[in-house]
């Protein structure tokens, strides 16, 4: 239940912001939970996985 | 709005004289030249000097700094300056920073004030331009009858050479007024700056540390205005009027301000450098400041720079050493480079004094760079990421700065990623010194200070160290040294008569002249215990910690310390 209100909190919070403030609020999103986990590791594994569809788009490209 | 001559120091031109190279059929092997007398090179010729080794000084200019450069001169400049006898001339003159400001926009997200523990004999930072700190230690050069400073003696290049006795020697071809001519030298310290002839005639080159060269453009001016603020440094992200900038304000002596800030990426610097446009900036930050118009400033200098994060690979170079800018640079915010300068000269000072007063193994000299390099390259990587918020050189970095500059009003943990102020301050010398204790009293550490009473005086426990020699420090509860100790310590100050010294402190209860720690908190931020002893290095680090040490741990200590 802890990831489904996760994303649910996510979602709610980019539909309330225009969309032109979306980067911004994701960027410090980011940053907030980077320092939360205290784990550059961790941060670092989770960056390449979210880079993964960027990289299969290039790939496909 | 011109820019006019500035009232915060009076410069003198000094005259060159005749080289006696220049007269002499066969030219002399000087024991050591150090080329640059700016603040770095000063504190070279004074070290060496103080162990009795006389020094040529090379200087192409004709005088001391022609603007405020270095501003914030730390506590432990202030040590070194002090260790040479000039650190009283130097607070005359120099104010106290205060407090640390960070804006956002127009608002004030924190302040602190800079650490002013009254156990320690010199403030956190204190601030005074360099042309003044230069002529501080340059007065003492100009006394001291070993030094033999060359005014508008520029080196042109530099050959090491091999000799037989397995004993490099430099030849210094030198351009003087008078005539070039080859000066010949054991040692050669360059101390010449980031653009120094001794480094690129060998063919030397920087490696970039961490972002290496940022291409972003800051300018930097100088203007003088009154003022009865408190003596502070202010960091504004974000200001209005250069929403996309960092800026940061601070005050120097005699009513003069410096204000640095980053030009954006489509800002022209021929443009951004005419007096009407800084004169502009200036105003725009004062009117933040809510200091009206009718207070008038006078522009007093204008530059620009890039910060740099670079690093020489080696700091030796056969009998060539490397100190200061010359060695390595760091971006001017973090405000480090003079700083970590003068312990570069003081902790090369000492060694080659007794490496050639023979008192020191040779080995010894390695030592400079192993210790200096790393921890200059970790001070680097310390303040990378306040650099990289100041300057933002990529889209990514631009994102996530800006990322951290919208956070930095409600969240505290963001403020140590931007300011180069709150950054890590790495100053342990020996890598491998694991520290659990709480204090840093330990080996590798520079020795913190604490007050003492001496008879009826107030001291300090700096003021105890033998300037350039070691200092043995015993503590005890009753200011006594156990039998087998003193029997140690007087052989080692009979062989070591000018390197060697022996304090013992008492921690509760002491006799007549033994200096006592006065204030047991004091000796509690060292970790001070009946039976510790610590042996202090001549640049004022600790060599040796040992609680109830035996003679023998004492003369080991010192001929470990020695290279032997």
């Amino acid at each position: 239940m802890e990831l489904q209100r996760s994303f649910r909190a996510v979602t709610e919070a980019l539909d309330q912001i225009p969309e032109a403030e979306t980067e911004g609020f994701l960027a410090r999103l980011a940053l907030i939970l980077a320092n939360e986990l205290a784990d550059a590791d961790r941060v670092e594994n989770a960056v390449q996985r979210a880079l993964a569809p960027v990289k299969t788009k290039e790939k496909e490209q | 709005m011109k820019v006019e001559k500035p009232g915060f120091f009076k410069w003198t031109q000094y005259s060159s004289v005749m080289p006696p190279e220049l007269n002499q059929p066969q030219a002399v092997v000087h024991p050591v030249v150090v080329v640059g007398a700016g603040p770095v090179g000063l504190t070279m010729a004074l070290t060496l000097a103080q162990q009795e080794i006389p020094v040529v000084m090379l200087e192409a200019r004709d005088q001391v700094s022609d603007s405020s450069r270095t501003l914030a001169v730390a506590r432990r400049s202030v040590q070194v300056m002090d260790r040479l006898g000039v650190s009283a001339a130097f607070r005359e003159k120099a104010i106290t920073r205060e407090r640390n400001y960070v804006y956002h926009g127009r608002q004030l997200i924190h302040s602190a004030p800079y650490e002013q523990s009254v156990a320690e004999k010199h403030p956190d930072i204190s601030v005074l331009q360099q042309p003044w700190t230069e002529k501080v230690l340059l007065d003492a050069v100009l006394e001291n009858e070993l030094i033999d400073l060359r005014w508008l003696n520029a080196v042109t290049a530099v050959n090491v050479e091999d000799q037989d006795q397995d004993q490099d020697q430099s030849i210094l071809t030198v351009s003087s007024p008078q005539g070039e001519y080859l000066l010949k030298a054991q040692y050669v310290i360059a101390a010449d700056g980031a653009r120094g002839q001794v480094r690129r005639s060998l063919g030397l080159a920087y490696e970039e540390i961490g972002d290496g060269v940022l291409q972003r453009n800051f300018i930097i001016c100088d203007f003088e205005l009154p003022s009865d603020l408190p003596i502070a440094r202010r960091l504004w992200i974000a200001p209005p009027y250069k929403p996309n900038s960092a800026v940061i304000l601070h005050r120097q002596p005699f009513n003069t301000w410096r204000l640095d800030y980053a030009l954006d990426d489509n800002e022209n610097l021929d443009e951004a450098m005419q007096p009407e446009v800084v004169a502009r900036n200036v105003r725009e930050q004062l009117t933040l400041m809510d200091i009206p118009e009718t207070e008038a400033f006078k522009l007093v200098w204008i530059s620009s720079y890039r910060p740099m994060s670079r690093s020489l690979p080696a700091y030796r170079h056969k009998s060539v050493f490397f100190v200061g800018d010359a060695a390595h640079q760091t971006p001017i915010f973090g405000g480090r480079g003079m700083n970590q300068g003068m312990l570069d000269a003081a902790n090369l000072g000492w060694k080659l004094g007794m490496v050639m007063n023979g008192v020191a193994n040779p080995d010894l000299l390695d030592s400079y760079d192993t210790e200096r390099r790393p921890l200059i390259i970790q001070n680097l990587k310390d303040i990378g990421l306040a650099t990289l918020c100041m300057t933002a050189p990529t889209r990514g970095a631009s994102l996530m700065r800006q990322a951290a500059f919208d956070l930095l009003p409600t969240e505290r943990f963001v403020l140590d990623l931007v300011d180069a102020f709150n950054a890590n301050k790495s100053e342990c010398l020996f890598a491998d010194q694991v520290n659990e204790t709480g204090h840093t009293a330990l080996p590798g550490y520079p020795l913190p200070d604490c007050r003492l009473e001496q008879g009826a005086q107030t001291i300090y426990l700096h003021d105890l160290l033998k300037p350039h020699g070691f200092t043995s420090l015993y503590f005890s509860a009753n200011g006594q040294l156990p039998e087998g100790l003193q029997s140690e310590t007087d052989k080692l100050q009979a062989i070591f008569p000018r390197y060697f010294r022996h304090e013992t402190v008492a921690l509760d209860k002491a006799s007549a002249n033994t200096p006592k720690v006065a204030y047991l908190q004091e000796g509690e931020r060292l970790g001070l215990q009946e039976g510790t002893w610590l042996l202090v290095r001549p640049d004022g680090y600790i060599q040796a910690r040992s609680e109830k040490p035996l003679g023998q741990d004492i003369n080991q200590a010192l001929h470990v310390a020695l290279g032997n």
